[in-house]
């Protein structure tokens, strides 16, 4: 039997069959400096808005850490669909396939499950935001987290709150707390009924209200707190309802002092801005957010500007970046790849010039940050501006609103 | 007693644009006996029409709302003209899935198109009210709640009084026999889809002013207007808009008197005390 190939087509193939690896090994190519950063985030599901946001800050962590640690970064990306199942198994996925080091993934739920992930296959995770303390409570070696937990947003939120009745020399006599019932809104209520009574507020909580995370009509909560006498409003909302908050309020004319929450979004993100306009101004938020005076906010601002020229840097982005950041800056230290060096250097972090608000960041024995802060920002000339603390202050504080019929 | 009184008000004005939402369903069903899984997607699509008509041209959602239903009553009508005539004789599993899938579709076409951002139309009177003594009435909704009580009894009247609407209703009431006298009946199939996508089209420019609304939100909508349907009664379209009301209502007064969390688990314990002791729904078809 005559096989039906040449010679000449045997050696063809073989030289080709030779060159493959270099071609497929091509794109996946990276240099000595680089590392895989396996991204999980909510871009798609219920969180998406957040998730796209934050997904901003890892695009822009690319070109700044090339530019300032000369890290290459090879970002290994996974959707977790807002879903905890799908948040486990890209986790998985993305270990498979070569990822060094994890930061995600915004939401407590999905940052639990994939911490138990990283944990088991000793793959450290730089947490994106997930407040959730027993995050770094439960004695991982893996997890590292600079954002202030749910209790830490409360305490730091109130202690600048009271800085903000402080300097107005006015402060309101009763509050309503409303809250969305999820993960986030759970642990900003058990927060906010542990803390608050020993903090010495100069307000009473009147009014305490949960609302479904899919709510499109927040009009029978807004009525409860008119009829509660609420002068003052903590909302602990997510975007959407924020927007359906605050609108709810003008309608049914409340007479407040202000809104303000204790950590969180739903009011300073840019589609807030978009959808709201005007109405947005005046509107406080207290939360981790990016120290406007910190020297590495110019190329970040410059990398984001050219790349978002209609959005602005905010809590979301720059929680990416920074715990980006913080995964490059410790691989630069361990010069290496190996899951163990970086878990080691992770937990030897000393970063003295970065994103977010607060003293160098390093971390406790648990993986916490032990320096992160929380800033007071008030909505105005569309964006938001910090108040508090005053060594970082980009405008005065207003408080009480002038009335937010003429917000 | 004012609070008391607002909350149950509110409740019967959204319960309008539920009823009318439904409304849709219950045409598409009574008629086609077709259950459109994609309801919720098509509602979100119209919002979203409404939403970036009125964000380019600055126009109110109620003068456009004519418009977009002309565009939805094509879609409508291409939909059961194209793809769901052709599965009228296959098995209900069949048309649940290629509808379920139609939904999949549609609703990832607009997160592609649209992005996950909640979306809602803006107008110069957003954030106006009526105030009736101490109560409030939100002034988007009264128009929204008006123009929904219109829209149905012109579709009521459209039904009892057209010869249309009443060819559609002897297609509805006795297939054979509409055959047999010669009428096109996958012709007026799909004129009731059109018509019932026509409703959505209108209630989902309504609900721009209303809501703040994202694609995910779809499925949800699918469910409301399915709880609504099976309450008032399927096929029933007066069913429909009293069992909106009721629904609007009954989810106001329970989030005040208890938790707001608990607004849609008072829907669904409505239902299942329907289904186990009127399981005919609170009225008798109509087609």
């Amino acid at each position: 039997m005559v096989l039906p190939i040449t010679r000449r087509q045997f050696n063809a193939a073989a030289l080709s069959t030779a060159f493959l690896p270099l071609i497929s090994c091509k794109k996946k190519s990276v240099g000595a400096n680089a590392l895989k950063i396996g991204v999980l985030l909510p871009t798609s599901g219920h969180q998406a808005a957040l998730g796209q946001e934050c997904k901003k800050g890892m695009e822009v962590a690319g070109p700044v850490m090339q530019e300032l640690l000369g890290v290459e970064c090879d970002f290994l990306f996974g959707d977790t669909e807002s879903n905890v199942n799908a948040g486990r198994t890209k986790a998985e996925k993305l270990i498979q396939e070569g990822a060094h080091v994890i930061v995600g993934c915004y939401d407590s739920g999905v940052s639990s499950a994939v911490a138990q992930v990283c944990e088991q296959r000793k793959i450290p995770l730089v947490l994106i935001v997930s407040v959730v303390p027993q995050l770094t409570e439960q004695g991982y070696k893996y997890i590292f987290r600079n954002f202030p937990t749910g209790p830490m947003l409360i305490k730091n939120g109130l202690m600048l709150m009271k800085d903000l009745f402080e300097y107005s020399k006015i402060a309101p006599k009763k509050a309503a707390f409303i809250y969305v019932k999820e993960t986030y809104g759970e642990t900003m209520k058990a927060g906010v009924d542990k803390i608050l009574p020993s903090f010495n507020m100069p307000f009473e909580i009147v009014s305490t209200i949960g609302y479904d995370p899919k709510t499109t009509d927040l009009s029978t909560e807004v009525a409860k707190i008119k009829e509660s006498g609420a002068d003052f409003i903590i909302p602990a909302t997510r975007l959407n309802d924020g927007m359906l908050l605050i609108k709810e309020v003008m309608k049914q004319k409340l007479n407040i002092m202000g809104i303000a929450n204790l950590g969180g979004g739903g009011m300073y993100e840019k589609e807030f801005f978009n959808q709201m306009g005007d109405l947005s101004n005046h509107w406080i938020s207290n939360t981790a957010w990016y120290n406007p005076k910190a020297k590495i906010v110019d190329p970040v601002s410059r990398v984001f500007a050219q790349k978002y020229p209609d959005s602005f840097l905010e809590t979301s982005s720059m929680a990416t970046f920074e715990a980006i950041h913080i995964a490059c800056d410790a691989f630069k230290r361990a010069g290496s790849t190996n899951p163990q060096e970086l878990r080691d250097a992770l937990a030897q972090t000393n970063i003295e010039d970065h994103l977010s608000l607060g003293g160098p960041i390093q971390f406790d024995e648990k993986g916490q940050g032990k320096n992160v802060r929380s800033a007071s920002m008030q909505n105005s000339g569309g964006r938001p501006r910090v108040i508090f603390p005053v060594e970082a202050r980009e405008a005065d504080p207003v408080f009480p609103i002038p009335s937010y019929t003429k917000a | 007693m004012t609070t008391f009184l607002s909350v149950g008000l509110n409740g019967v004005l959204i319960g309008l644009i539920y009823g009318l939402m439904a409304l849709g369903l219950s045409v598409v069903f009574g008629v086609v006996r077709v259950v459109n899984f994609a309801h919720g997607e098509m509602m979100v699509l119209a919002v979203y029409g409404a939403t970036i008509l009125n964000a380019l041209f600055r126009v109110d959602p109620i003068l456009v709302a004519p418009l977009i239903a002309l565009f939805m009553f094509f879609l409508g009508y291409g939909l059961q003209r194209g793809l769901i005539n052709r599965l009228l004789h296959q098995a209900e599993h069949v048309q649940f899935i290629i509808l379920a899938a139609v939904a999949l579709i549609l609703m990832n076409l607009q997160l592609m198109i649209f992005g996950p951002d909640a979306k809602a139309a803006t107008v110069s009177y957003s954030l106006e009210t009526f105030e009736l003594g101490t109560i409030i009435l939100d002034k988007v909704r009264v128009y929204a709640a008006l123009i929904s009580l219109v829209v149905a009894m012109a579709l009521f009247a459209f039904f009892k009084r057209t010869l249309l609407g009443k060819t559609i209703r002897a297609c509805a009431d006795n297939l054979l026999g509409a055959q047999v006298v010669g009428l096109d009946y996958k012709h007026l199939y799909a004129i009731s889809f059109g018509i019932g996508s026509a409703c959505v089209g209108v209630a989902g420019a309504l609900m721009s002013l209303v809501f703040n609304v994202t694609p995910h939100l779809a499925p949800e909508l699918t469910l409301l207007s399915f709880v609504i349907v099976i309450i008032g009664g399927l096929g029933s379209m007066g069913g429909a808009l009293v069992a909106g009301v009721f629904i609007g209502i009954v989810q106001a007064y329970a989030g005040y008197f208890t938790t707001p969390s608990l607004k849609s688990l008072f829907s669904f314990l409505l239902l299942i005390l329907v289904l186990m002791f009127r399981p005919q729904g609170f009225f008798k078809k109509a087609f």
